[in-house]
């Protein structure tokens, strides 16, 4: 059932790339389909292969569908953190971001892949890892030119 | 005036400025979203006070490093620091994982060696002639060898093939996002008017490759994963090199292959090692060991990418025609040393013409030599404990969304494709599929349109034979072919 489910929202790619493409203006002497024609073409068989698929679900054995997982655990702490890592870029810039992001999901992964950290190791890391942010930042924005994201802040 | 030109690659202060611009395009080869062009674009400036052979030399050596660059992340990261190091992974990865690190880097650096020495062979003998070749070719050509390419994916596909062909329409789907190629109409944008220039690759193959298997990581017990013993011993290289007695042809085949789209403008490396490596799959004795580790999945792609060097200089030294941007970009420091490229540079500068040569022979080796010293320090990164290693990755990955056109937008875009990524491989939906679909997608967009536009119709293109014709005819017998064996081979599994 649960992959009925998967296999139905996966289609609403297509649907939504035929509903679209539906609207796109054609020029009178454009013979090649128009900006709509090939995306149509394409969606119209990824929806059918789909289709095909959910036909077979009624004699296949079910399926695991793996959402869930995303979401939780190491996997959805490392998403939520990226998310606020994003946020932050936005507002402090990628020097300050990166500061704190890296120590944290990385204090975090050892926690929960060693343990409870000693407090000594945990200083060490955390100056490892923000010298180590400082030196990306330099080497882009000075040795290389290549301007990293600046927030609304800094 | 051979004899000056030649002369100066016996000047040690040569040899050093290429081997500085080696490790440059090393460097900006492996980092994804640094890529080639931008390392030549960085070096050039620097190059115009030097003399041009020294300039030129330089040049090529930073594009050879960054061409050959991208297998080293590719391998230790399932993060291929360009596209045309997306093959590469698909058993560069796995080997290392296995704790071949060592070998699956040597396999890769020795395969782009080889292939970069083909195709300066065959630009030495072949310039002019291939250069006339590329030149006969049409839209029509070039939508037959793009179709070509994509029916290949079929030879790729793990598991359920219709699954696979859902992810190959999902990636062409993602290559339309955009402005069209004919009308510049822009589809598929939800409003977001940075989305205009499409997806950039760099995304989807950071997002899909290297971001989703970050999260895939995440799903595991960290320490496990660093529980495989990596083999770092200097002697796996010299145990490596005995494996090529085996691998001659499909070094050979895979060259030929990369060199031939090198030199036709607009394909490039990505879909070159995508080609050598389905035929390398197709032809091998054990296929279903692709994807697991496989040697010949490692030199097939690396052969034919590093191959595409050579062929890609062959319209712009015999046309003037810049087949790719670090073409271009060298290119450009031919016109700032006034050198006019074009048909008769092969007949009046045949010594700027030996030096290209020269030029590309010791980038090749160099390129052999540095990566093969530096290897040892390379495969240590795959031994860095994985709660350091996966949040570094995640700000590299986000570093180089970031630099393809300076928007946190795109980092955000990152994160949506790896979600999808992740969602679809846990659910037998492949990967690799995608990234072939959305590479091969838009030229064959781009080529269909452009033959309707050019003859009318489907009808007057086959009117009269032609060698788009043929590339389309095989692309159908392979398609019709790998489909049959496969409904035959899931009657079996069945019965």
């Amino acid at each position: 059932m649960k992959y009925r489910l998967y296999l139905l929202v996966l289609s609403v790619i297509p649907i939504y790339v035929l509903i679209e493409s539906a609207g796109f203006k054609r020029r009178a002497s454009d013979v090649s389909g128009g900006p709509g024609g090939f995306p149509s073409f394409i969606a119209a068989l990824m929806l059918i292969l789909i289709i095909v698929q959910l036909i077979r679900t009624f004699w296949q054995p079910s399926k695991k569908v793996v959402f869930l997982e995303l979401f939780t655990g190491k996997t959805g702490f490392f998403l939520g953190a990226f998310v606020v890592y994003i946020v932050l870029l936005n507002f402090v810039g990628f020097l300050i971001a990166t500061i704190i992001y890296l120590p944290i999901t990385s204090l975090y992964l050892k926690y929960k892949t060693y343990g409870a950290i000693p407090k000594k190791q945990m200083i060490k890391e955390t100056i490892i890892l923000v010298v180590f942010a400082i030196g990306l930042y330099f080497f882009f924005n000075e040795l290389i030119n290549v301007r990293m994201p600046t927030g609304e802040l800094f | 005036m051979e004899n000056i030109s030649l002369m100066a690659f016996l000047d040690p202060q040569l040899l050093l400025l290429m081997a500085v611009g080696m490790l440059i395009g090393i460097g900006f080869g492996c980092i994804p979203g640094l890529n080639t062009p931008m390392a030549l674009a960085l070096v050039l400036p620097i190059t115009f006070g030097m003399e041009f052979v020294t300039a030129i030399a330089m040049l090529v050596a930073v594009y050879i490093g960054g061409l050959s660059g991208g297998l080293i992340s590719a391998i230790l990261l399932n993060m291929p620091g360009t596209a045309a190091a997306i093959s590469t992974t698909f058993d560069g990865f796995p080997m290392a994982q296995k704790g071949e690190a060592m070998r699956a880097l040597t396999l890769g650096i020795v395969s782009s060696f080889l292939g970069g020495l083909f195709a300066t062979i065959v630009l030495m003998f072949a310039t002019s002639r291939l250069a006339a070749f590329a030149l006969g070719f049409g839209p029509l050509e070039y939508l037959g060898v793009a179709v070509f390419a994509l029916c290949l994916i079929t030879l790729l596909i793990k598991g359920d093939v219709i699954n696979g062909f859902i992810t190959t329409c999902f990636g062409i789907l993602l290559s339309t996002i955009g402005s069209d190629p004919v009308d510049g109409v822009s589809r598929f944008t939800f409003g977001f008017f940075r989305l205009d220039s499409g997806v950039h690759i760099v995304l989807v193959i950071i997002g899909m490759f290297a971001l989703a298997t970050v999260l895939q990581t995440t799903l595991k017990s960290l320490d496990s994963v660093d529980s495989v013993e990596q083999e770092l011993d200097g002697k796996v290289f010299f145990k490596t090199l005995k494996e090529f007695k085996g691998q001659i042809w499909n070094v050979l085949r895979s060259a030929s292959i990369g060199t031939v789209f090198g030199i036709l403008p607009g394909l490039g490396g990505s879909a070159s090692s995508l080609v050598a490596y389905a035929q390398a799959k197709r032809l091998d004795k054990d296929p279903d060991s692709f994807g697991e580790g496989n040697p010949s999945g490692i030199v097939a792609p690396e052969s034919a990418n590093n191959a595409v060097a050579g062929g890609a200089l062959i319209p712009m030294l015999a046309l003037g025609v810049p087949g790719s941007s670090p073409v271009a970009l060298i290119m450009s420091a031919f016109m700032i040393h006034g050198v006019t490229i074009g048909p008769l540079l092969i007949t009046e500068r045949p010594d700027i013409l030996q030096a290209i040569f020269v030029a590309l022979m010791i980038s090749n080796v160099l390129m052999l030599v540095l990566q093969s010293v530096l290897l040892k320090y390379f495969a240590k990164i795959i031994t860095i404990e994985k709660y350091i290693l996966l949040p570094i990755m995640i700000v590299f990955c986000g570093i180089g969304a970031f630099i393809t056109n300076n928007s946190v937008f795109n980092i955000s875009v990152l994160l949506i494709l790896a979600v999808v990524g992740f969602l679809m491989s846990n659910n037998d939906f492949p990967l690799t599929t995608i990234i072939m679909g959305y590479v091969l997608g838009s030229l064959v967009e781009l080529y269909y349109r452009r033959t309707m536009i050019y003859y009318g119709s489907l009808g007057e293109a086959f009117a009269q034979p032609s060698m788009g014709m043929a590339f389309l005819v095989v692309a159908l017998v392979v398609l019709v072919l790998s489909i049959g064996s496969r409904v035959r081979a899931y009657r079996q599994e069945r019965a």
